[in-house]
C-alpha cells in the first residue's frame, strides 16, 4: 500500500486528492497538511511513501517544506503540484529535492500514475515533464 | 568845404558802407569824419556840419546804418544823425535833459535796425534807445516838452475837449486848458483845491462841473458867467451830495449827477435838487456812473451793483452779483455805464466788461478769457466802427462786439501810463477823437489810427530744462546743439519732467507779445500765454513722438508760423519689443516646463494606473487560482472517484466525456488565468524570470543556456516587461524547439539610452522562408514583431541556414524604464509650493 501524504492550502482540492487516492485499492491517504509548517508533524509521524505538495502557500511555502523533509528526510519522495507549466518554482522545487511534478489540471489522469512510478524500484518518477506536456504548453502559449 | 584826403590814411577806425544809391560812405581818420568816396576819381568828400546846439566838438562819428528804406543813420559824439537825401541835408537828434523824449545821451556808438525797422541807437554809458519808425497812434496828453508845467503829474481826473480844440483837464486839485496847438497850458482860475470828476457840456456855450468848487459849477464859456451849487446838509433841496461824480443831461435837457450820496436831479426851473435812492438811507451808497438808455431810463453804476432807475415811476431796480450765478453781473463795483449806438448796455466792472441782456436781465461777462489785458474797466466809448474803447488798470482796450475779441495797448503805444483807471474819465469827441484819463495821466487818440501792427516775430526757443535746470548741449546730453538750432530731442522715459522757454524777436515791447504752444499728440488746442508765462513744461509724458509748436505775436499782431520741436520719448525697457519678446520667451518657457511637469504628472498617474491595474489583475488572477480553479480541480478529482466507481456502461461513459471536457475547460480557464497573470509577478526581474524560464527549457534539452546581463539593471514598466518576457520567451521556445543549437544565449543590456535584448543560437537558422511569416500555426515571428510594435520596440533578426539565429529586441529608455512616480519632481514642486 502506498502511504500518501497531501499538502495544499486549498481544501476543495485536497478532499478530491484523498477522495481519488481512497478510492484506490494500492493506496492510502495518511494524513492532510494545509502549508507546509503543518505538514512537517505528519510527515514525521507516518512517515509517507509519497507526498504531494502544493508550491504556493501560506505560513511556509511547498519550496521550503520540501527542503525542510528532505532536511529530516533525504529518502522522501515529494511531488510538487503545480497550476502552470513552466513555473520557474518548479524547477527551485526539483532542486530542493522533489523528485517530480504535476499539473493540477492533469491530476485526474496523472495523478495515480506519477504517485505508482514514483515508488522505491520504479525509474520512472519524472524528474521531467512529459513529452505530452512539453507539447501541449507551446500550443497554449 | 572839400577836403581831399588819401584813402587809407591812418586812424581810429575805418568804416565804409556803400548805400544802395551807390554812395560809398566812409568813416575815417583819427577824428573819425564821415565823408564820401567817389571811386572813379578816388576822391573822398569829407563833410563837415554844424550843430544846432554846437556842443561837440569835434564831431566823432561811429558808426553808421543804412536801414531798411535806405536811410542813412550816423551815431557820433554829438548824437545821432539821419541823411535827409532828398534835402540834402543832415537832420540831428541830440539830447535834451529836460525831455525824456529825445535821445538818452549823445555819445552814440553803436546802430541796429530790428526786424520791425525800429532803429536801435547803442549809447555810452545809458541803455540803449530806439526810434519807432511808425508814429505812435496815442498822443500822450500830460507832457509838454516847452511849457512850465511839463508834466502833469499823477491822477487826471476829468477830460474834454471843447469846440475850439482845447483840452480841458482836472489835475493836481486844479481844471487846466491845454492848447494842443500850441502846447500851451492854462490853469482855469477859481476853481483850485477841487478834484473835478466830471465836465460836459450843456448846448454850445455852457460847461457842467462835476465836483468842481463848491460842488456843481455851471460855466458859460461865452460869457464867463459861473453859477456854484453848494452842498447844504440841512436842505434837502441843495445839491444832493458833497462828492459829486459824472453828470447827465438828458434828452428832455434835464441834469442828472450820480453822487456819493445818490442819484441827484436839477430843477432848472427852480434851481433845486431832488435825491433818488433805491432804499430810504442806503448807507454807505456811492454812484460813479450814469448813462440814459434809448427809452428814456436812468442806468447807474456804483459800489452797491448796477441800479435802474425809472425817472417816470421814480423806482430803482437793483442788479448785483452772485457769485454761484455766471449770468450775474460780474462786480458789485461798477464803474463805467455806457449805451452803444444800438441801444446795448454795458457796464464796466472791477471784473471785466459786461453786456446786459434786457430779455432776461442777464450780464454776459467779458474778461481775461476773452483777452482784456486789464480787468478794471472804468471809462468806455464807441467807435465810428461800432467797437468799444475802454480805459483799464493795463492801459487801453478795443473790443470788436462781433468777434467778441479785446487788443490792448500799452505805453509801449504811446500811453502817459499803464494805469488808466481813476474816475472813470473819458470823452470822444464830435471829430471822432477819443481821450482817456486816469492815474498815469491822459492820452488822445484816433481809434482809425491804431491799425493792427503788421509785424510778425520770430519765435525762438531759449532754453530747454529737465527737472528744472538747463540742459547743456553736448554729446551725451539729450540735447546735440543750443535749443534754438535743435529741430529734435530724444528723451528716455525718465526724464519727464522738461520745460522749454521760449521768446520772440520783437523788442519794442516784449512785455505785450503773445505766445501760443501745444505738444501734437497731448495738446487738444493752442495754449496762448503773454511773456510773463514764456515756459511750457511737461511732465509725464508716455513714450512717443511729439511735436512742439510755438507761435509768437506782437500785441495785437497775426500769429508767426511755428516754430517746431520733434519730441521723442523712449519707451522704457520694459515697453520695448526686445523685453516684451523676452517676456514671451519666459512665458514660453514656463509654459512648456508647467507642461512637461504636467506630461510628467500625467505619466505619474499613468504609471500609477498601470500599476493599480496590473496589482488588479494579479489579484483576479490569483483569487481565481486560489479559489475557482483548485476547487473546480479538486471537484474534478472526486468526480472521476465516482467515474471509477460506475459500473462500464452509458453513465460512465458519458461522465467520462464530461471530465474530459470538464479537463479542456479547466485548461483553457488556466489559460485565461495565465494571460491575466504575469508570469513574472512573482519578481521584479526580468533576468532572473528568463534564467527561470531558459533553464527550464534546457533541463529538458542538449543545448546550453546563459543569459549574460550587461549594465546595471533598471526597474521596468510592468507592461513592457511582461511583453518583453513574452517576446523573449517566444523566441527561446523557438531555439530550443527547432534550432537544434549547441548553445542558447540571452543577453541582456540596461544601456543609459535603451534596453536591449539578444537572444541567438548556433543552431540551423530560420528558413528564409519563414523569417517573414513564422511557422505556419505557430505563434511565431509575426507575433513577436506585432507585439514589439505595440510596446515602441524595435525587432531584428539575423538568421540564415545553419548560421544560427540572433533577434535583437530594442526599446527606449523613456519607453522601457520605469519611473517611480515618488520621485517625480513634479511631486517635489508640489511640496514645496504647498
Amino acid at each position: 500500500v502506498i502511504r500518501v501524504l497531501s499538502v495544499d492550502d486549498h481544501p476543495l482540492l485536497r478532499e478530491g486528492i484523498a477522495e481519488l487516492i481512497g478510492n484506490q485499492s494500492d493506496m492510502q491517504m495518511i494524513g492532510e497538511a494545509a502549508n507546509g509548517r503543518e505538514a512537517l508533524e505528519p510527515f514525521r509521524k507516518h512517515h509517507p511513501d509519497i507526498t504531494l505538495m502544493d508550491l504556493q502557500m501560506p505560513e511556509m511555502s511547498g519550496i521550503d517544506a520540501i527542503s525542510a523533509i528532505r532536511g529530516e528526510f533525504p529518502d522522501a519522495r515529494i511531488i510538487v503540484l503545480t497550476t502552470y507549466a513552466g513555473d520557474f518554482q518548479v524547477s527551485r522545487a526539483l532542486k530542493a529535492g522533489a523528485r517530480g511534478y504535476l499539473l493540477k489540471g492533469m491530476l485526474r489522469q496523472e495523478l495515480l500514475e506519477t504517485i505508482r512510478a514514483c515508488m522505491p524500484g520504479e525509474s520512472a518518477c519524472p524528474p521531467r515533464l512529459p513529452p505530452k506536456l512539453l507539447s501541449m504548453r507551446l500550443t497554449m502559449s | 568845404v572839400k577836403r581831399h584826403i588819401q584813402v587809407g590814411e591812418s586812424g581810429i577806425g575805418l568804416w565804409f558802407h556803400e548805400d544802395r544809391f551807390g554812395v560809398f560812405w566812409v568813416i575815417y581818420g583819427s577824428l573819425g569824419y564821415i565823408g564820401t568816396l567817389d571811386r572813379k576819381t578816388n576822391r573822398l568828400t569829407r563833410y563837415e556840419y554844424d550843430w544846432k546846439t554846437g556842443t561837440a566838438q569835434p564831431n566823432q562819428a561811429y558808426c553808421m546804418l543804412e536801414d531798411s528804406n535806405g536811410t542813412m543813420w550816423f551815431g557820433t559824439a554829438a548824437g545821432l544823425m539821419k541823411l535827409d537825401r532828398y534835402n540834402r541835408r543832415f537832420i540831428s537828434y541830440s539830447h535834451d535833459p529836460d525831455d525824456p523824449e529825445t535821445i538818452g545821451e549823445n555819445r552814440v556808438i553803436a546802430l541796429f535796425e530790428d526786424r520791425e525797422g525800429n532803429i536801435w541807437a547803442g549809447l555810452n554809458q545809458t541803455e540803449p534807445n530806439y526810434f519807432p519808425t511808425r508814429p505812435l497812434p496815442f498822443e500822450n496828453l500830460t507832457r509838454f516838452s516847452h511849457s512850465e508845467e511839463r508834466q502833469l503829474s499823477g491822477l487826471v481826473t476829468a477830460i474834454y475837449e471843447d469846440g475850439r480844440g482845447i483840452v480841458w483837464l482836472g489835475a493836481n486839485r486844479r481844471l487846466y486848458h491845454i492848447n494842443r496847438n500850441t502846447r500851451e497850458v492854462l490853469p482855469f482860475e477859481g476853481i483850485d483845491n477841487s478834484d473835478v470828476y466830471s465836465i460836459i457840456p450843456d448846448g454850445p456855450d455852457v460847461l457842467w462841473f462835476g465836483n468842481a468848487y463848491p460842488g456843481l459849477l455851471r460855466y458859460n464859456a461865452k460869457t464867463g458867467e459861473r453859477r456854484g451849487y453848494r452842498h447844504n446838509r440841512g436842505d434837502p433841496t441843495t445839491l444832493c451830495s458833497g462828492v459829486i461824480y459824472h453828470l447827465l443831461i438828458d434828452r428832455e435837457g434835464t441834469l442828472w449827477a450820480a453822487t456819493w450820496d445818490g442819484l441827484c436831479q436839477l430843477n432848472s426851473s427852480t434851481n433845486r435838487f431832488t435825491k433818488y435812492t433805491p432804499a430810504p438811507g442806503s448807507r454807505g451808497l456811492n454812484y460813479y456812473a450814469i448813462g440814459q438808455a434809448p427809452d428814456g431810463v436812468l442806468w447807474l453804476g456804483g459800489n452797491l451793483g448796477l441800479h435802474r432807475f425809472d425817472p417816470q415811476t421814480k423806482t430803482f431796480s437793483v442788479y448785483t452779483h452772485h457769485p454761484e450765478d455766471p449770468t450775474s453781473i460780474s462786480d458789485d463795483h461798477v464803474n463805467a455805464v455806457f449805451f452803444d449806438r444800438s441801444g446795448n448796455l454795458w457796464a464796466g466792472t472791477q471784473n471785466g466788461l459786461d453786456k446786459f441782456d434786457p430779455a432776461t436781465r442777464t450780464f454776459k461777462s467779458y474778461d481775461q478769457r476773452y483777452g482784456i489785458s486789464g480787468s478794471v474797466v472804468s471809462c468806455v466809448l464807441e467807435d465810428s466802427r461800432g467797437t468799444l474803447w475802454m480805459s483799464t488798470n493795463a492801459g487801453i482796450s478795443s473790443f470788436n462786439t462781433k468777434t467778441e475779441h479785446f487788443s490792448n495797448y500799452t505805453p509801449a503805444d504811446g500811453l502817459p501810463g499803464p494805469d488808466l483807471t481813476g474816475t472813470g474819465a473819458c470823452y470822444k469827441s464830435s471829430r471822432g477823437e477819443m481821450f482817456f484819463a486816469g492815474f498815469s495821466g491822459a492820452t488822445a487818440f484816433f481809434p482809425d489810427n491804431v491799425a493792427e501792427s503788421p509785424y510778425v516775430p520770430q519765435p525762438v526757443l531759449t532754453d530747454f530744462r529737465l527737472f528744472g535746470s538747463s540742459v547743456i548741449p553736448g554729446r551725451r546730453s539729450p540735447l546735440k546743439v543750443a535749443i534754438n538750432r535743435a529741430s529734435a530731442i530724444q528723451l528716455s522715459h525718465s526724464e519727464n519732467i522738461f520745460s522749454i522757454e521760449f521768446s520772440a524777436l520783437s523788442y519794442l515791447n516784449p512785455e505785450t507779445n503773445r505766445y501760443r504752444y501745444k505738444l501734437d499728440g497731448i495738446d487738444k488746442g493752442w495754449r496762448e500765454v503773454g511773456s510773463d508765462e514764456r515756459l511750457a513744461t511737461y511732465t509725464t509724458l508716455p513714450a512717443g513722438n511729439y511735436t512742439f509748436r510755438l507761435g509768437a505775436a506782437t500785441s495785437r499782431g497775426p500769429w508767426s508760423p511755428d516754430v517746431t520741436l520733434a519730441m521723442k520719448i523712449l519707451p522704457p525697457f520694459w515697453q520695448t519689443y526686445w523685453f516684451l519678446t523676452c517676456c514671451v520667451a519666459v512665458l514660453g518657457g514656463i509654459l512648456g516646463l508647467l507642461y512637461r511637469l504636467r506630461l510628467r504628472q500625467i505619466s505619474a498617474q499613468f504609471n500609477l494606473r498601470v500599476e493599480e491595474r496590473v496589482g488588479e489583475r494579479t489579484r483576479i488572477a490569483r483569487e481565481l487560482h486560489d479559489t475557482l480553479l483548485q476547487s473546480f480541480q479538486g471537484l474534478i478529482l472526486r468526480l472521476q472517484v465516482v467515474n471509477e466507481l460506475l459500473p462500464e456502461g452509458k453513465a460512465k461513459e458519458k461522465l467520462e466525456q464530461t471530465l474530459k471536457r470538464a479537463d479542456q475547460a479547466i485548461a483553457e480557464g488556466r489559460t485565461a488565468l495565465y494571460d491575466l497573470r504575469s508570469s513574472t509577478v512573482t519578481t521584479n526581474d526580468l533576468a532572473q524570470a528568463l534564467t527561470a524560464l531558459g533553464n527550464e527549457l534546457a533541463a529538458q534539452d542538449t543545448a546550453a543556456f546563459h543569459l549574460v546581463v550587461e549594465g546595471p539593471p533598471r526597474d521596468l514598466h510592468p507592461i513592457i516587461r511582461d511583453e518583453l518576457y513574452r517576446i523573449t520567451r517566444e523566441a527561446l521556445r523557438n531555439a530550443f524547439s527547432h534550432a537544434r543549437a549547441q548553445n542558447i544565449e540571452v543577453e541582456i543590456t540596461y544601456a543609459e539610452r535603451l534596453l536591449r535584448l539578444r537572444i541567438r543560437d548556433d543552431g540551423v537558422g530560420i528558413a528564409q522562408e519563414f523569417l517573414g511569416q513564422g511557422r505556419p500555426g505557430h505563434y511565431g515571428l509575426p507575433g513577436m514583431r506585432e507585439r514589439a510594435r505595440q510596446i515602441g520596440a524595435k525587432l531584428s533578426i539575423w538568421s540564415g541556414a545553419g548560421a544560427g539565429t540572433e533577434i535583437e529586441l530594442s526599446i527606449p529608455a523613456s519607453n522601457a524604464y520605469y519611473k517611480s512616480p515618488k520621485r517625480s519632481r513634479w511631486r517635489l514642486f508640489r511640496e514645496k509650493v504647498g
